[in-house]
């Protein structure tokens, strides 16, 4: 049963897209900005930011993304390459797609802190686009078990780079960046993701109260408004409607069986993967690619300096032990039964160490994992009757162990 | 030219023999933004590792089949064994599938994973060089000193030496500088029609370059030079063989496959010049107007900091490798080659899976289109080379440069 709140997802969605649309006639700058980028600076400074990956996730679930990836891979880039790179390099060079493309960008800001593809196709988007590119470059948090510290010359490093990032922002926007301007939309960003992370927290609950596609559908505000009014109101919407299906009982699923996390990014083009799962009393409890985002709290007190923390060890720039540590306190803390680790082909930062990741909480935890090779966007690369298949034996092997 | 061949064909042998006649104890590196100087700093032998031909067996077990060939064949050879000969492994952080091999060898190194192989008596040496993406501003200068002066750190605590002086850096980075200066030289007189030697050879002795003995390589690549300017080398083609092969430009990462470079002149042509991280992208040093060998003017020695600024400035500005930003200076390089070199058609050889070169290739064809010089992708991927398949692509594209040519 989806939540009721989800139905304000489809204004949200539309009044965002229209409004970067309609930046230019009313005098906001465009920004294209990467899903680990610090956009709360942008807000502050009235820049209205654009995402081509949450773009791809859209071509995705309306099973569009091929044809925009053939036209990329007609100029020459390769079928390897992230399925939403390819998707938006499409986009960009045929002018087609979803909302028929997205609106161009005044300026491009990369963080990279999720993958070194990232950096390229906004190389790519900036030679096309001919405007200025800027990188925040986030070093790797090797760390071992338990150990998240980044050294000194690292967290300097994301530092002076956040310094020069606020000052080629303010250049951009033609203003400059105050408290006045910045402290509201860090709040307001704080009011979303602490209801966001309050979710997570209530679906450990069992029966567990939302199931995956309502998180993956929920999630867009967080991704792409976080720091705004309406996405601050909404998750705490969706909060209070959570809360209240925890008191009454109310489960995801109409017989909850077995309590599943789902690992990478969502298969876009087939959320009824899920859905037949949940009928089966299958429910995702949490997924790593939702969780991702209560990453983002920031001290009002010291914003530049929290930002740069939290902005460093996200979930795809730690190492395999951080990794296995985070999984296996969400997989504990949900009490989980099982992981469905998506080996998605695009992404390269989320999907290596899997292998690993799988077998080691197999043998510590003693629940069983599926790897399910599919891609998040680009539909060619998944074997739905494989899959299928693969999900009934898992299924069958959790049945064994749970009953 | 024999010795360096041999040692470019047959790397462990060599180094092993070295390890056992000299008890030269070696650090390998997967990438050449790797700073040798250190490693011969601290006294120890630095080797690049690379895959060969072998197909993918232990490292299914731990990387999945859509990691770049090259990051995931240096893994596989790794958990077989063949390396255990190694003292160090140093992983310099470049791109996503080297960084995943870098911690998978770290995990594995541990052992007690007997479902997915492990590292028999891994490398007791194992370091992360956790480099800057950028390759501008001040901000990364300092970084990357920082993460430079780390890594002289714990090879002298490996080595159980005194911290690394100036004295140390500058005898490494004189040693080094002379053997980039000498491939530099080398690929230099490849601009002659015809070449004095094929891309084949050329080709083993950048690698020869990156597993020998710097001191023993160095010897040997001067005398190779004077021979060459006595005329005592074969040209390509034999001597009085008029030339009329479509010369060619190899751009891509890594070319460990020598078969595969006598593949493609097999087809007819000869490749005279390179952007590879095989070749000139190891040794092409931007020229700065400052002395890069010894001291600058007026420094004292003992200064340990800016031995280390200079190595960094080195590394920030040499060809970068298209994982780092910004990456137009590659592109700038290839066509200033291309045309430096008389290039008539350029190869592309790219590692499959491998993002950033991929993410180039539409770019780098467009320029060279621009510039006139026909453009051929190949892709390599583990295991033995699809021959035939490339023959036939190459011979057509032979004939179609000369069909240009003439």
């Amino acid at each position: 049963m989806r939540l009721e709140t989800a139905r304000d997802l489809k204004r949200i969605m539309f009044e965002y897209y229209i409004g970067t649309f309609q930046a230019r006639q009313e005098g906001r700058r465009v920004a294209w900005i990467t899903s680990g980028g610090p956009v709360e600076i942008l807000y502050a400074l009235g820049v209205t930011p654009v995402y081509p990956e949450n773009y791809g996730a859209v071509c995705g679930s309306q099973k569009v993304a091929v044809e925009l990836c053939q036209a990329a891979e007609a100029r020459g880039y390769s079928q390897d390459l992230c399925s939403y790179a390819r998707a938006n390099i499409g986009s960009m060079l045929t002018g087609q797609g979803p909302m028929g493309g997205l609106p161009a960008p005044d300026f491009l800001v990369v963080a990279k802190n999720l993958c070194g593809v990232l950096l390229k196709w906004w190389e790519v988007a900036a030679r096309h686009y001919g405007v200025p590119l800027f990188v925040l470059d986030v070093p790797f948090v090797t760390g071992e078990a338990g150990n998240h510290v980044v050294p000194p010359n690292q967290r300097r490093y994301i530092r002076r780079q956040f310094e020069e990032y606020v000052a080629f922002a303010e250049r951009q926007a033609g203003r400059e960046l105050t408290p006045e301007l910045l402290l509201p939309v860090l709040e307001r960003a704080g009011r979303a993701v602490g209801a966001w992370t309050e979710i997570q927290g209530l679906r450990r609950y069992r029966p567990c109260p939302v199931g995956a596609v309502d998180m993956f559908t929920c999630m867009f505000p967080i991704v792409t408004l976080r720091g705004s009014e309406v996405c601050a109101a909404f998750m705490e919407r969706l909060a209070a409607e959570v809360r209240s299906r925890v008191e009454a009982g109310i489960g995801a699923a109409e017989e909850e069986r077995f309590r599943l996390v789902w690992d990478n990014i969502a298969i876009w083009y087939n959320f009824e993967l899920f859905l037949q799962l949940q009928r089966r009393g299958a429910v995702f409890v949490a997924e790593t690619y939702t969780d991702a985002w209560a990453q983002y709290r920031f001290d009002l007190a010291d914003p530049l300096g929290s930002m740069a923390e939290r902005y460093t060890d996200v979930l795809l720039n730690i190492g395999f032990d951080l990794r296995l540590e985070r999984m296996t306190r969400m997989i504990e803390g949900c009490r989980a039964d099982g992981v469905v680790f998506h080996s998605c082909r695009s992404c390269k930062t989320y999907s290596l160490g899997q292998l690993f990741l799988a077998r080691e909480i197999e043998r510590r935890l003693r629940i069983p994992c599926l790897i399910l090779e599919a891609d998040m966007a680009d539909n060619r690369a998944f074997a739905a009757g494989q899959a299928a298949t693969r999900l009934d034996a898992f299924l069958e092997v959790l049945a064994g162990r749970v009953g | 030219m024999d010795r360096l061949l041999s040692c470019a064909a047959g790397g462990d042998a060599y180094l092993r023999r070295l390890k056992s006649e000299t008890g030269a104890r070696i650090v390998g590196y997967t990438c050449t933004y790797a700073p040798e100087e250190l490693i011969v700093a601290a006294g120890y032998h630095p080797a690049r590792l690379y895959p060969g031909g072998e197909n993918i067996g232990p490292a299914d077990a731990w990387l999945q089949g859509f990691a770049c060939a090259f990051a995931r064949g240096c893994l596989d050879q790794g958990l077989r064994g063949r390396w255990e000969y190694l003292d160090g492994v140093l992983f310099p952080y470049t791109c996503d599938s080297l960084r995943a091999v870098a911690e998978t060898w770290k995990v594995a190194s541990r052992g007690g994973h007997p479902a997915g192989g492990s590292l028999p008596g891994g490398p007791a040496f194992i370091h992360f060089l956790n480099l800057p993406a950028r390759l501008d501003g001040p901000a990364v200068q300092d970084y990357l000193v920082a993460e430079l002066e780390s890594l002289a750190g714990s090879l002298a605590r490996f080595a159980g030496r005194p911290p690394l002086t100036a004295v140390d850096l500058d005898r490494a980075g004189a040693v080094l500088d002379e053997t980039r200066d000498l491939l530099a030289r080398l690929w230099a007189a490849r601009r002659q029609d015809p070449p004095p030697l094929t891309g084949t050879e050329a080709a083993g002795v950048a690698l020869a370059a990156t597993i020998m003995d710097k001191v023993e390589f160095n010897a040997l690549g001067r005398e190779l030079l004077r021979c060459l300017e006595r005329g005592e080398e074969g040209k390509a083609g034999g001597p009085n063989t008029p030339d009329r092969r479509p010369r060619l430009l190899l751009t891509g990462g890594p070319v460990d496959r020598l078969d595969l470079v006598r593949l493609i002149e097999e087809a007819g042509t000869v490749v005279v010049t390179d952007d590879l991280c095989t070749g000139t992208r190891y040794f092409a040093v931007p020229k700065t107007g400052q002395a890069q060998t010894g001291q600058m003017q007026g420094e004292r020695a003992e200064d340990v900091a800016r031995a280390i600024a200079r190595l960094a400035e080195r590394l920030l500005r040499r060809v970068p490798c298209p994982a780092k930003h910004p990456s137009e200076a590659r592109i700038r390089h290839l066509l200033d080659l291309a045309a430096t070199c008389a290039v008539q058609g350029v190869v592309m050889v790219n590692q499959k899976f491998c993002d950033p070169h991929a993410f180039d290739y539409p770019y780098i064809r467009q320029r060279l289109e621009e510039a006139g010089i026909p453009l051929l992708l190949l892709e390599v991927e583990p295991g033995g080379l699809p021959g035939g398949q490339i023959r036939t692509r190459l011979g057509a594209f032979a004939e179609m440069l000369e069909g240009g040519a003439a």
